[in-house]
């Protein structure tokens, strides 16, 4: 092992929190409500042990731990994908409009991510390391993306978030918008920050494992009913009524500012 | 220079998570009140005193100040008359706001939206606040003619009367799952 103290203690800890964080899973049984995000939970974990032996069998900058490290690296990162992607399903679902407007707005916000993501990191293909750097800030970016459109189709259209859910979405977020940050500031100089990169990385996901660890120290709250559903001719009726209202009193509006 | 401009992007939406972070719970007086009002009074409130105010702000007054009083008095009398149609026009945002609440509390509880009416809603409200504050910052500067604010008044007074019909048939199928949603 060739980990210095302080990423040593980062190591150690964060496997600490991703332990900690699993037993809160479980003894609240955030499992039977997000089992696809507590089964990512578990496989951090998993990935963190099995990389701390890897370093320790291989030694920390040998290419064989590279390539499993970074392999599950992958593996976490699509766990992370299915997670945002049952957060999504799990709090828009229940209003059957909104949700049948929003995923498909969300899906294509994500292809298109993606493909940005893919395109600028070909572009790096020559050379291993900024390939998978590239493809991974593009990554967070589009995770981050999706997440806080998430957030804004639900303050927009006023639906009330569950607490543990929201701090989950607000740990994930914020965890991918910090590693986009990392990838971009330090990846000209990895080679010779390669500490201060992943310090930077560590440190952000114990930050959101505390956020959530700290969502699920209280019991979760009961969960709440479907809500009823109105007739689909309430809103047939009145929504071009009301559009249509709202454009006069722009136009009224703007002849104000005319006079 | 990439880098520089995906930082920049990073940092934006690590301000926009905090602002959407945090719940905004509305006081419980609030909820209150207009859980408590008719349905139909949730669309106008502010206008229905618009007589008052066009009396109060009447041309004839302006004319009878012109003749009779003193410039220091009109000067007075006018910055007030501009307090209160500063005022108004913030109450005619509030009724703005509330019926574009209903909007998007009548999509949240539907079935089926159309995507059409969401996205014109969603650019009207967009172009409101922007045009508000142009006004707002008008009024600060210059004036605004009272047939104009009667103009303005009198298209959020006809949706009240125009849509009351259908929204008594949505109070009494729908109030208390409405209000529900309001209150959560």
């Amino acid at each position: 092992m060739h980990l210095s103290s302080t990423e040593l203690l980062l190591w150690v800890l964060s496997i600490l929190l991703q332990f900690g964080l699993c037993v809160l899973v479980f003894w609240r049984g955030l499992h039977r409500r997000l089992p696809i995000f507590s089964s990512y939970a578990v496989l951090v974990l998993f990935a963190a042990i099995s990389v701390w032996f890897a370093y320790r069998r291989w030694g920390y900058r040998s290419l064989p731990a590279w390539y499993f490290a970074w392999s599950m690296q992958g593996l976490t990162f699509l766990g992370r994908g299915f997670a945002v992607t049952e957060l999504c399903w799990k709090i828009l679902r229940p209003y059957a409009g909104v949700w049948g407007l929003a995923w498909r707005a969300l899906v294509l916000l994500s292809v298109m991510l993606t493909a940005r993501a893919m395109v600028y990191a070909q572009g790096d293909a020559h050379w291993v390391v900024p390939f998978v750097l590239t493809a991974e800030q593009g990554l967070e970016m589009m995770i981050a993306a999706v997440l806080l459109a998430l957030l804004a189709t639900c303050a927009y259209y006023r639906i009330s978030v569950e607490p543990s859910y929201r701090w989950i979405v607000v740990g994930l977020c914020f965890n991918s918008i910090i590693q986009a940050l990392n990838n971009s500031f330090l990846r000209n100089w990895l080679s010779t920050q390669i500490f201060f990169w992943n310090g930077i990385r560590l440190s952000s996901f114990n930050i959101a494992i505390v956020v959530w660890c700290v969502a699920l120290w209280k019991p979760l709250l009961a969960e709440r009913p479907a809500p009823v559903l109105l007739g689909q001719q309430m809103y047939d009726e009145l929504t071009p009524q009301v559009n249509y209202r709202l454009r006069v009193l722009n136009q009224r509006l703007l002849e104000i500012l005319r006079f | 220079m990439h880098a520089i401009l995906i930082a920049g992007i990073a940092l934006v939406l690590l301000l926009v998570l905090i602002w959407l972070a945090r719940e905004t719970p509305r006081a419980p007086a609030e909820i209150v009140t207009e859980a408590q009002l008719p349905i139909e009074e949730l669309f106008s409130l502010h206008c229905r005193h618009f007589p008052q105010i066009r009396q109060a702000l009447s041309g004839a007054d302006e004319q009878y100040l012109r003749e009779r009083a003193s410039p220091a008095l009109r000067r007075r009398t006018l910055r007030e008359r501009r307090s209160v149609a500063r005022r108004f026009v913030a109450g005619l945002r509030e009724d703005f706001v509330r019926l574009e609440r209903l909007g998007r509390t009548i999509a949240t509880l539907s079935p089926r939206v159309s995507r059409r009416q969401e996205f014109a809603r969603l650019e009207l409200g967009m172009r409101f606040r922007v045009v508000y504050w142009a006004a707002v910052l008008r009024l600060f500067v210059g004036s605004v003619s009272i047939p104009q604010l009667a103009s303005l008044t009198d298209v959020i007074g006809n949706l009240a009367a125009e849509t009351e019909r259908a929204m008594r048939s949505l109070e009494e199928t729908s109030v208390s799952r409405l209000r529900s949603n309001f209150s959560a």
